[in-house]
């Protein structure tokens, strides 16, 4: 019970703790955010530790009994000893030389421009609505019609790389960096407008900012390909079948 | 007292105003000449050595830092010789001075940068300045008036405090104090102008491009929020300079009397710095708002494009705020008698604000190797990637407001015991304010993932603020009912502080100042390649927007800059008190029994 | 009485007949009341199942003319034919409900049927697997004949060798090929049974794409029961195989010629740094310093003309480098080339239909590895299919009917100018049993201007490749692709990586030294403030 009381060993605990916790989770979590977590964590413990005079003199009495006591001399020296080794290894480990080239740090969803032009015509982003999506209330056959164009189109064309359950893992998305999108997940189309899905559909990779890597999207550009008509309906197959409501702004 | 202080100020500001007088007197009409000529000479000069944009950058970041502390600090320090003209308490009085007096010292620092920006502006980005001076010419010719009257009244306002002391001089002096505010105010609302009309311009005609309005150009988009904004930072960034100074000369007082006296100053600077902080979020609002009523690409490209990663830092370098100022008070329990009894509930508030840093800082566009991309089957995490959104955020930030709430509550009655015949009761109703508070934001939250965007937006968010600031003004209003004729535990032991609390108030300062920097950097970056947006087009080899990783170098640079010069304004202050060789008047000593946190 | 109370009947009799009594007549009631509330027959339960996730390649009569079907090879199954590969029933018999199950759970590799199980569930997967059944069984017919498969005995080494024997005594190697990659001498004639189209013989080292499992037991079925619908033949019969220890030497055999799960992908293809020069022989032992690099590639879906099925599936890539040089050895599997026996008996077999008129030229193989021209440390790329005007991109490419490899700008994807420079590139390819090797090494630091350089520092360079098989018809912009990966120049150890750290221990060792000594002094003195400590020396 004593040894719990001592903020030394909290902190300790709470520290193998997170580490396990984080470890722990699968799929794995990213070194970056790892790091990350890691150090906030210190930080918090550092705060504790320090935040009374009393817990501070917790945290210090088992370290200073270890320096002057002569019965944990052995202890002492290990520690004295061991403390400079893993500080070097650490060091030497971040100097070995790297296989891996560096993280990249690539904008997932890059500002739209306010308008395209789309086969000669012009379409402002920012005011576009998915024109189909009205039938949604008023007519729901023509909807449904609407859904089933979707679900062609996708199925014609997509599904290769965004995956037969729209997760993003067609058979062909491991070949490519970056993934195709997974639209089941929460962050991707769940917080895009439907504007914004016609844009990218229409201008794929090519038509990404440079922030976005688009020499490496592998996304098609459907302008050209597709008419207006399916890309909206294939828009909203995506938000049909992932039951997520697109992003408005009204 | 006064005497030689001002003798020794006088030396050292003479070359510095002089310089501004320069600045202001012979630049300016040799403005129109430039302009004229520049229409025919080359649109841009290349500064040597780091380039024409990180010369202006640098220049405008530590004008603004300094003007910024020069114009922040007199709005409170009138209110606090108010308080202490109304109160008869000499401390704040002397406090008021002091604060006052930090100002006149950086006064000349702010005039000789901003003589430099406009050098730099007028020879490196000719065609630019002839541009924005064609727009705004009149008020170019108001301001270097009103920066005069400005450096007159800061004067005025320090070296009369001693001559008028009591009755309808005090009264004079406050009055002057008022003024020297209002002037201020007009300084930045019209420097405003000239920097909102770059980002959201106005009062233009869309075909020819000429200037139709000048009011209109002036009370742009962006314009009044900035005003607000600024204003309201100003205040938050004076008080935490203002608390730095404190920390550093409570760690080098020698006698007790000083370190209490200095403990309570940084108290108060950061108390001010606290209760202003908390508006911002709100003006920032509405400047987003204004700024996607602008142009909503611009809005995204602030909120969601390159710049987003902006605002990942901006969460953890706010993170470091929460903990910094929270990290003081706990501290402060220390100082007070009755505080011990606090204390172990410090560690779940700390837990909550840990909780809520790991949330907030989550980034939705993680920075991934291929490798982690295949092991995580796609670039979103699939446990961690659910905190990366809006509404983990929202509800992680509104837990760690109350948290700090709390914090605050504990703090405010740590030497004290209710007396109040239904003190229970009142007690359990600040615990279910805060637990349903808690309760209700918890279930937003949740609930938020489950709900289209737009209600997420406007609804939920709105609401869970809406519950923080109600919870806080509920808990708070019944605090004053259950302390009012409380029994003291025992006083507040001014000087009774731990040093490393006071590093914890240099840190918030120096977080602060890093903050404004990348926000300037935020604002300036989202007009991209304009120097005046998709008007007037940047030509020059700088027109990229730098990368956030360069931009944090120069923020960092002109932190250091303008700390190191805040450092030398302290040091020659020291000086002068050296040789001012007091001791003081009574006005130093804090009555022992000022229990009253606030 | 309902036939679905039937087959609990003899446990709930045990129970005692008051019981069996009560619950047939439950049950009694409520069928009656159910058939009074619904009058229209009740929907299938797998219905919905197959039409929301199922419909759109299988088609809506199950006969695989769904949405999909242009856009997919190998083509969905067609239901209705009831000709089915995975089974554990002889052969030409219909699959038992778990073989579909199975399929349905966990996908066929490779193929555009992905693993259902974590969106549908094993309850709802039965559902639909029952209504697959109903596209080809005709009520009434008997449930085929499960056979059973035993437990695999563990491999050993003698079990491969005898398997190796089997696999020559069963002529596996006549469709397999000799290595297994399916390259055998008549493997491209091959015919399956839906549509008469062709079928090509599993390439057996990449275990990962086993269609049917990758397992031990999965082989064992393939073997033993055949693919109905394809040219393999069921080996149940099979005198050779009549040992059940045979049959597993056999299975071992097969899965010790390549691994069973596919390679990690990486990001970074690391050239080793060795001292020798750099040998264009494939089999020298330098090259096994340099650890293989997997390339998984993908049809290019993207721009017009398109290919929907790849032929080469993945490349290996390993790399090393010397002060003056860089090679490169590239392999992948392709069961056809100019000189082997697989393409010229499929040659002339369609000169026979006359699909291929004598002297119409040799279909072509190639392979492209591809550099940016320019390129920033982070910033973007030029685009990964070839490039872009303003964003070119350098090719070194291969073509079967060319000795050499040569340098070549892109153009657009799939088309390029060859340069007239060699600027040191040289190669050597040996092609065998099904693998391509190709060598090739370059002088890292050209004086060619605007060429492909590899210098130290910083040492990456982004790279690609694109792959065509010509017998399956690819070429030109129909190809296999990859995205960009980057060629990493491993640099030797550098001296800081020794000095630094002995430097970090020292400034901690001698912080500790002082914290140790401030603290042992101050114990000495007993301040006060500090815990008190008994016996401090």
């Amino acid at each position: 019970m004593r040894l719990i009381r001592n903020a030394l060993v909290q902190c300790l605990a709470v520290l193998l703790l997170a580490l396990a916790v984080l470890l722990a989770v699968r799929p794995p979590i990213p070194a970056s955010l790892l790091t990350f977590y890691l150090a906030v964590i210190g930080v918090g413990l550092g705060v504790y530790i320090t935040a009374t005079t009393e817990r501070m003199e917790s945290f210090w009495r088992p370290l200073h009994a270890l320096l002057i006591l002569d019965r944990l001399r052995p202890a002492r020296w290990g520690v004295l000893l061991a403390l400079p080794v893993l500080a070097a290894g650490q060091t030497a480990w971040s100097l070995l030389p790297t296989r891996q080239a560096p993280a990249t740090l690539r904008v997932i969803h890059p500002a739209p421009p306010t308008q395209i032009r789309f086969e000669g015509r012009s379409i402002n982003l920012r005011e576009a609505r998915n024109p189909l999506r009205a039938a949604k209330a008023s007519e729901p056959r023509a909807f449904a019609a609407h859904v089933e164009t979707g679900r062609r189109v996708y199925y014609q064309n997509c599904f290769q790389c965004h995956g037969d359950n729209l997760a993003g893992d067609g058979p062909f998305a491991h070949a490519f960096n970056p993934r195709p999108a997974n639209f089941q997940d929460l962050g991707t189309i769940a917080q895009l407008q439907e504007s914004y899905l016609f844009w990218r559909i229409a201008k794929g990779g090519p038509g990404l900012p440079p922030e976005s890597a688009p020499g490496r999207s592998a996304m098609p550009r459907w302008e050209g390909r597709l008419s207006e008509e399916e890309i909206w309906a294939v828009i909203l197959f995506l938000y049909e079948m992932t039951g997520h409501p697109p992003r408005t702004w009204d | 007292m006064a005497k030689p202080c001002r003798n020794a100020h006088g030396l050292w500001l003479s070359p510095a105003t002089g310089g501004w007088a320069l600045a202001a007197g012979s630049l300016l009409p040799a403005l129109s000449v430039l302009a004229a000529e520049v229409a025919a000479g080359p649109a841009y000069r290349a500064f040597p050595w780091i380039g024409s944009r990180v010369a202006v950058w640098i220049a405008a970041e530590v004008h603004l830092m300094f003007a910024a502390f020069v114009l922040g600090v007199p709005l409170f320090a009138v209110i606090v010789e108010l308080g202490g003209m109304l109160t008869r308490e000499a401390r704040y009085d002397r406090l008021a001075k002091e604060f006052s007096k930090l100002v006149t010292l950086a006064t000349s620092i702010t005039a000789i940068w901003g003589g430099i920006l406009l050098f730099l502006l007028v020879t490196l980005y000719p065609r630019f300045w002839n541009y924005l001076a064609g727009v705004f010419l009149p008020t170019l010719w108001v301001y270097p008036l009103l920066f005069l009257l400005e450096l007159i009244s800061i004067y005025l306002y320090y070296y009369s405090w001693d001559r008028l002391p009591g009755g309808a001089g005090k009264w004079l002096h406050v009055g002057l104090g008022v003024w020297l505010n209002g002037v201020g105010t007009a300084l930045l609302v019209l420097a405003n102008a000239w920097a909102t009309f770059m980002m959201t311009p106005g009062g233009l005609n869309p075909a020819t491009g000429e200037l139709v309005s000048l009011w209109a150009a002036v009370s742009n988009y962006a314009w009044m929020p900035i005003n607000i904004h600024r204003l309201v930072a100003n205040v938050t960034f004076g008080g935490a300079i203002a608390a730095a100074y404190a920390a550093f000369k409570f760690m080098a007082a020698r006698s007790a009397e000083e370190r209490a006296h200095y403990d309570w100053m940084g108290y108060v600077g950061m108390m001010i710095a606290m209760w202003s902080f908390l508006g911002l979020p709100f003006a920032g609002y509405w400047l987003m708002r204004e700024i996607y009523a602008y142009d909503q690409t611009m809005g995204i490209t602030m909120m969601g494009g390159f710049l987003s990663w902006v605002w990942i830092i901006q969460a953890v370098v706010i993170s470091v705020l929460f903990l910094g100022l929270n990290y003081y008070m706990w501290c402060g329990l220390e100082r007070i008698a009755g505080g011990e009894r606090y204390q172990p509930f410090i560690k779940y508030l700390l837990a909550v604000l840990v909780l809520g840093v790991l949330v907030w800082a989550t980034p939705h566009s993680l920075v991934v190797t291929p490798e982690e991309v295949a092991r995580m089957g796609g670039t979103h995490h699939k446990v961690f990637g659910v905190l990366g959104v809006m509404s983990a955020k929202m509800t992680a930030v509104n837990l760690m407001i109350l948290a700090s709430a709390i914090g605050f509550l504990f703090y405010r009655r740590a030497n004290k015991i209710a007396t109040h015949s239904r003190a229970r009761l009142l007690g359990a109703l600040q615990v279910a304010t805060f637990g349903g508070a808690i309760v209700f934001i918890v279930y937003l939250g949740i609930d938020g993932y489950f709900v289209p965007p737009i209600v997420r937006v406007e609804q939920y968010s709105v609401w869970q603020v809406l519950a923080v600031l109600a919870a806080i003004v509920v808990t708070a209003a019944i605090d004053l009912v259950l302390f009012r004729h409380c029994r003291f535990i025992g006083p507040i032991h001014w000087g009774r502080m731990a040093p490393r609390s006071q590093y914890a108030l240099v840190l918030v300062a120096v977080t602060f100042t890093w903050l404004m920097g990348l926000m300037g950097y935020v604002r300036s970056a989202s007009r991209q390649h304009w120097h005046v947006d998709k008007i007037l087009e940047d030509t020059s080899p700088d027109a990229f927007s730098p990368t956030l990783g360069f931009a944090a170098n120069i923020v960092s640079l002109c932190t250091a800059l303008f700390l190191g010069l805040v450092l030398l304004i302290f040091w020659i202050n020291s000086l002068t008190e050296a040789r001012a060789a007091r001791p003081t008047a009574g006005a130093a000593a804090v009555p022992p029994g000022s229990a009253a946190a606030d | 009485m309902p036939s679905h109370i039937q087959p609990c009947a003899p446990t709930w009799c045990d129970r005692g007949s008051l019981l069996h009594v009560a619950a047939v007549g439950a049950g009694l009631i409520l069928a009656a009341s159910a058939s009074w509330a619904q009058p229209a027959p009740r929907e299938h339960p797998g219905r919905p199942i197959y039409r929301d996730h199922c419909l759109q390649c299988h088609g809506a009569e199950g006969d695989g003319h769904g949405d999909a079907f242009d856009a997919t090879f190998p083509k969905p199954r067609d239901f209705t034919s009831g000709l089915f590969k995975f089974r554990t029933t002889d052969s030409g018999e219909h699959p038992t409900l778990g073989n579909l199950q199975r399929i349905i759970a966990e996908g066929m590799p490779g193929t555009s049927m992905p693993a259902w199980a974590q969106v549908l569930g094993p309850q709802r997967i039965a559902q639909v697997a029952a209504y697959v059944q109903g596209f080809y069984v005709q009520g009434g017919a008997p449930p085929p004949v499960e056979r059973q498969v035993p437990p695999a005995p563990p491999p050993t080494r003698e079990a491969i060798a005898r398997g190796r024997l089997l696999y020559e005594r069963l002529e596996c190697a006549r469709c397999h090929g000799r290595a297994g990659r399916g390259d055998g001498n008549s493997a491209m004639t091959l015919k399956e049974d839906w549509t008469g189209g062709p079928i090509y013989p599993r390439d057996l080292t990449a275990g990962w794409r086993f269609r049917g499992g990758r397992r031990p037991e999965d082989l064992y079925r393939t073997i033993l029961f055949g693919l109905n619908g394809t040219p393999m033949p069921a080996h149940n019969e099979e005198k050779a195989l009549a040992q059940e220890q045979a049959r597993w030497d056999l299975v071992h055999y097969l899965r010790s010629l390549g691994p069973d799960t596919e390679p990690e992908v990486k990001s970074t293809l690391v050239a080793r740094r060795v001292d020798g020069e750099i040998p264009l022989d494939p089999d020298h032992a330098l090259w096994e310093r340099a650890e293989p690099f997997y390339v998984p590639l993908a049809a290019q879906v993207i721009v017009e003309p398109r290919l929907f099925q790849p032929s080469v599936r993945y490349l290996l890539v390993r790399a090393l480098h010397n002060a003056a040089e860089i090679g490169l050895r590239v392999e992948w599997v392709d069961p056809t080339s100019r000189d082997n026996e697989a393409l010229r008996e499929a040659l002339r077999k369609a000169e026979q239909d006359g699909r291929r008129r004598p002297g119409d030229p040799l279909p072509v193989d190639e392979l492209a590895i591809q550099f940016p021209l320019r390129h920033a440390a982070r910033g973007d790329l030029p685009y990964f299919l070839m490039g872009r005007p303003g964003q070119p991109v350098r090719l070194w490419v291969w073509r079967s009917d060319a000795a050499e490899v040569i340098r070549a700008e892109a153009l657009r994807f799939g088309a390029w100018r060859a340069l007239a420079d060699a600027a040191g590139l040289t190669s050597r390819l040996v092609y065998q049993d099904g693998l391509y090797v190709l060598t090739l090494k370059r002088p890292r630091i050209t004086d060619a201007p605007a060429g492909i350089q590899f210098p130290s520092e910083p040492g990456m360079v982004p790279i690609s490749f694109s792959v065509a098989d010509g017998f399956k018809g690819e070429g030109g912009a129909r190809r296999a692709i990859a995205t960009w990966y980057t060629l990493m120049l491993e640099r030797p150890p550098e001296a800081r990586l020794f000095i630094l750290p002995l430097l970090v221990a020292a400034l901690v060792g001698a912080a500790e030294m002082l914290v140790l000594r401030r603290t042992r002094a101050r114990a000495r003195r007993g301040t006060p403030g500090e815990p008190r400590e008994e016996a401090a020396t």
